[in-house]
């Protein structure tokens, strides 16, 4: 380790970027340094899928931070460059620029990429960066014409820009219901409605069996035509941290309750982490902003604790995530999907509701429909039956 | 409180986060009532961290 030697942060989304700041506002020392294989600097990787036909994407409408403020902080971010090799008992890091950083701490924020089927041929786009929206909202201008495959929240957020920029679109989803992994059945029935009055295909229990750029086959022998995109889910980025020894599951980078890996000086967060659910114990990836937003936080407390020779916090992630279809604004907080009762207060039909589903210990989660406010008080109300806070 | 009816609340656009001048924001020290227009140009949206003018205004109705 070189007198030099600081934090070391590989990835520049959210998690990476607020590890960074968060590590400057609670005091560390060193040089904080974040290694990003994505050009420019830290985006809102969200206003890619929001409205991605109506969206201003220029750098510094998405930038997180303006770039004389990331100077002031004192945090260098290295865009366009990506990790070769991680030496853990030397703690460096080499750079594919030739360079060797040395690190007392490593947070490993590297996130993820679409997934990509088989039956996907190598031109079908798929959204995940500023890079991807600009390529897919060229080619969907040019082609009038929209077939996702995958109604998830990208998928349909993509589905109701399209459709409402006047484009045809074609969703084509595995389930027999839309969001299923997110929502209850009552919310998904209301969402698809939605997509249908604004003249959206939306065809459930479809099985995609050959995708190419401009066209879907179908098991049935139908076929859809359009720009294609595929928004089936993303796979956690772990091959970094599987090479540098670091425990690596199917879910993602294996972390403890304060974001430790198991190997000594590395951290992870966002994306490519799986970690515990705190209402389940099942294994979780957060797979959304306020998780990556959260987790960013956290491990860079953990960090400034361990290296304190104190108590790192003990996190528990309360889910949190958002969508704006057709102006209506859908928050999903806790696991919605658990099984409990499902309780709807106000009216869907009416795009202002509040739906919860509580389980014999209390909240597991709700989704709010035009009440965007409430979600936040509803995640609180969840992180306090597990005894954190958010 | 009559005073509190000229309170304006903003609401974020991506999100839906809504700044609401009665309630302020002390998670970053804006005290109750300060005004929208005191908010630094720089401040960016609490939950999605999109801009001061990714904001509109919004009618409420206070009970």
């Amino acid at each position: 380790m070189t007198p030099t030697a600081g934090a070391v942060i590989v990835g520049s989304g959210v998690a990476g970027a607020t590890a960074a700041q968060t590590l400057r506002a609670e005091g560390f020392a060193g040089p904080v340094t974040i290694v990003g294989g994505e050009p420019g600097l830290p985006y809102r990787r969200t206003a890619l899928s929001k409205d991605l036909l109506g969206a201003d994407l220029r750098p510094d409408r998405i930038s997180l931070l303006k770039p004389a403020a990331w100077a002031d902080k004192e945090i260098e971010i290295l865009g366009g460059t990506r990790v070769l090799d991680v030496d853990a008992p030397r703690r460096t890091v080499d750079l594919d620029d030739g360079t060797t950083l040395a690190y007392r701490v490593l947070v490993l924020a590297t996130g993820g990429q679409p997934i990509r089927p088989a039956w996907l041929e190598e031109d079908v786009l798929a959204l995940r960066t500023v890079g991807d929206a600009e390529r897919i909202r060229s080619a969907i201008n040019s082609s009038g014409a929209l077939v996702v495959i995958g109604g998830g929240l990208i998928g349909l957020e993509l589905a109701a820009s399209a459709a409402a920029a006047g484009h045809a679109v074609t969703v084509l989803e595995a389930a027999d219901r839309v969001m299923n992994r997110v929502v209850p059945p009552e919310v998904s029935e209301f969402v698809e409605s939605l997509h249908r009055d604004n003249g959206v295909d939306v065809r459930c229990g479809s099985r995609v069996v050959r995708a190419g750029a401009d066209g879907v086959e179908l098991e049935d022998g139908s076929t859809v035509r359009g720009t294609v995109v595929a928004a089936v889910g993303m796979a956690p980025e772990v091959g970094l941290a599987a090479g540098v020894g670091v425990r690596v599951s199917d879910g993602g980078i294996v972390v403890d309750e304060a974001l430790r890996t198991d190997v000594s000086g590395i951290y992870a967060a966002g994306d490519a982490v799986v970690v515990s659910d705190p209402l389940t114990g099942d294994p979780a990836r957060c797979e959304h902003w306020f998780g990556a937003l959260d987790q960013g936080a956290v491990v860079a407390r953990s960090i400034i604790a361990d290296l304190a020779g104190e108590p790192a916090p003990v996190y528990a992630e309360v889910p949190r995530a958002w969508t704006v279809q057709y102006g209506v604004n859908v928050q999903i907080v806790g696991r919605p999907t658990a099984a409990g009762e499902v309780l709807v207060d106000g009216s869907l039909a009416e795009r202002s509701a509040t739906v919860t589903v509580t389980g014999p210990g209390g909240l597991l989660g709700a989704v709010t429909v035009g009440r965007a406010a409430a979600a936040r008080t509803l995640r609180a109300q969840i992180a306090a039956g597990l005894g954190s806070a958010v | 409180m009559s005073a509190v009816n000229d309170y304006k609340v903003f609401r974020c656009l991506q999100c839906g986060f809504e700044y609401d001048e009665a309630e302020g924001w002390p998670e970053e020290d804006f005290p109750p009532g300060t005004r929208w227009d005191d908010i630094p140009d720089d401040w960016s949206c609490p939950d999605c961290g999109a801009a001061k003018i990714d904001f509109e205004m919004v009618e409420v109705s206070r009970s």
